[in-house]
């Protein structure tokens, strides 16, 4: 059946397959279409617009023809089955309305482009000029956003947000590793050691180095100089850049006293629910209001995602408030000595990465109700740092 | 004179003003114009009524005749306009004057 035959509606004869030739002559000679024959056993059934309905009955009727009408189909017949069911069409409509309306706001972001600035700044800063999940994107001045971001902060060199349906892709540029903005018309830079250290390998970008291998070097000392000197006697500047490795010591020191007043939880837990929808909270169970002096609070933020991991713009926060009293607690020297080996173990951890571990000692000791570890760490890391300098002439 | 002949002089006298003009006869002369499309398909413009419809046989009233369709598995699809479309597989298209 075509389009028009739908919009129209259409309905079912069936008849003696005997009559086929005096029907379909009939209704030739009347200007009647018929489509879909089927025959099945001795009957016939065809299908005949709901305009012709009536005319084709009375040819029937002018025939002495016996015919069965089926029941009504297509678009009048929905319309009649809506119009029974007004809730169906309502929420049609209002899935209608809910998809043009959630399609202005965005759903997600996607942060391409940042290698040391966490996703979570770039969210929170875009969040505090007022884009984020839940923004009506068709309202936004996007390169006004642009311009303000880059503006309100010193970590992003470059900043693009554009919309790709209701995801917001934002790609940034960052700045230089140390921190530089780059205009380097009128600004020249040396690298200087940012601790003390034994120079193990300088490797020079731009500049010259100032330093060598076995060097020492104390903070702020000049490793790689962007003051070079010219064969005529004068001097010219550079940005110097580069990386300046040295086996560093660093020293550690942990204590833990065998006494000490702790906050403990008490047992007693409330737990509270609430439903997040773009920017709109909804709590689910009962408001606790608990004095934080005394309470622990823990919060924990779930995302929901379609089965495929496509997320939706919707978070359930689960907030637990644990409560808590103070005790004093006594530990045994080995109790002591284990934490204070484990907190020690974190500070090496800290100050190794980026960087070798050479050397390491500790020494234990308790006196005076406290155990104290100290060790000495011998780290091979970079040290340098990038510190501009303003050029006013060149000088001879 | 008889109507079978006045209709017969008048479709000479059309056929003849087409061929003069060099236009196709049925566009000064009403006809029934048959379009066979490959084995499977037959469209018969200009049809006066269906004299016999069967599977294997489909009889149609022409200008002048009749037009019997003979195969197998012969249906009429659509007929609009005075067009009847029958479709299956054709194995013989007849004309022949009308009883």
């Amino acid at each position: 059946m075509g389009i028009r035959s739908y919009l129209a509606g259409w309905r079912e004869f069936t008849f003696a397959r005997a009559s086929r030739t005096a029907v379909f002559d009939a209704m030739f000679r009347a200007g009647i279409p018929l489509r879909h024959e089927r025959t099945r056993g001795e009957t016939t059934s065809v299908r005949i617009r709901e305009e012709d309905v009536r005319g084709a009955s009375l040819v029937l009727a002018s025939l002495g023809i016996e015919a069965e009408i089926g029941e009504r189909h297509g678009l009048p017949a929905a319309l009649a089955f809506c119009r029974e069911r007004p809730g169906i069409p309502l929420g049609l409509l209002l899935l209608a309305v809910w998809l043009r309306y959630s399609g202005g706001l965005v759903w997600d972001i996607r942060i391409e482009g940042n290698t040391k600035t966490p996703e979570a700044a770039i969210v929170s800063q875009l969040a505090d000029l007022g884009f984020g999940i839940g923004t009506h994107w068709r309202e936004t001045d996007f390169d006004q956003l642009h311009a303000d971001y880059v503006a309100a902060q010193n970590d992003i060199a470059w900043l693009s947000v554009y919309m790709d349906g209701t995801v917001a892709r934002v790609q940034v540029r960052e700045l230089w590793a140390d921190g530089a903005r780059g205009d380097r018309t009128h600004t020249g830079a040396n690298v200087v050691a940012g601790e003390c250290g034994v120079i193990e390998e300088v490797n020079v970008f731009e500049g010259t180095a100032a330093v060598r291998a076995g060097d020492v070097i104390r903070p702020g000392e000049v490793a790689i100089s962007g003051v070079i000197e010219k064969k005529d006697g004068g001097f010219r500047w550079e940005y110097a850049a580069g990386e300046v490795w040295a086996s560093v010591p660093v020293p550690l020191s942990v204590e833990i006293p065998l006494e000490r007043v702790e906050r403990r939880p008490t047992g007693v837990e409330k737990t509270s629910f609430s439903l997040k929808i773009f920017k709109k909270s909804i709590k689910l169970s009962g408001n606790y209001g608990f004095d934080p002096a005394t309470y622990d609070k823990i919060d924990t933020i779930g995302r929901i995602c379609l089965p495929d991991g496509t997320p939706l713009p919707v978070w359930v926060e689960k907030t637990v408030w644990r409560e808590t009293g103070t005790e004093t607690v006594t530990l045994t020297a080995d109790d002591a000595e284990a934490e204070a080996r484990a907190q020690m173990r974190q500070l090496v951890r800290e100050e190794t990465e980026g960087g070798v571990l050479l050397e390491k000692s500790f020494r234990g000791s308790l006196r005076d109700g406290v155990w104290r570890l100290d060790g000495l760490l011998t780290v091979s890391r970079q040290i340098g740092v990038t510190r501009e300098f303003a050029v006013e002439d060149e000088k001879s | 004179m008889p109507e079978k002949q006045e209709r017969r002089r008048r479709r000479t006298l059309g056929e003849a003003l087409a061929s003069l003009l060099e236009i196709p006869p049925d566009a000064v002369v009403p006809m029934t114009v048959c379009t066979v499309r490959g084995r499977r398909e037959i469209e018969a413009a200009g049809c006066g009524g269906i004299l016999e419809y069967g599977p294997e046989r489909v009889t149609l009233a022409a200008d002048g005749g009749v037009i019997v369709i003979e195969g197998r598995g012969l249906g009429i699809e659509d007929f609009t306009d005075g067009a009847v479309l029958v479709r299956g597989e054709i194995c013989s298209v007849t004309f022949g004057e009308e009883a």
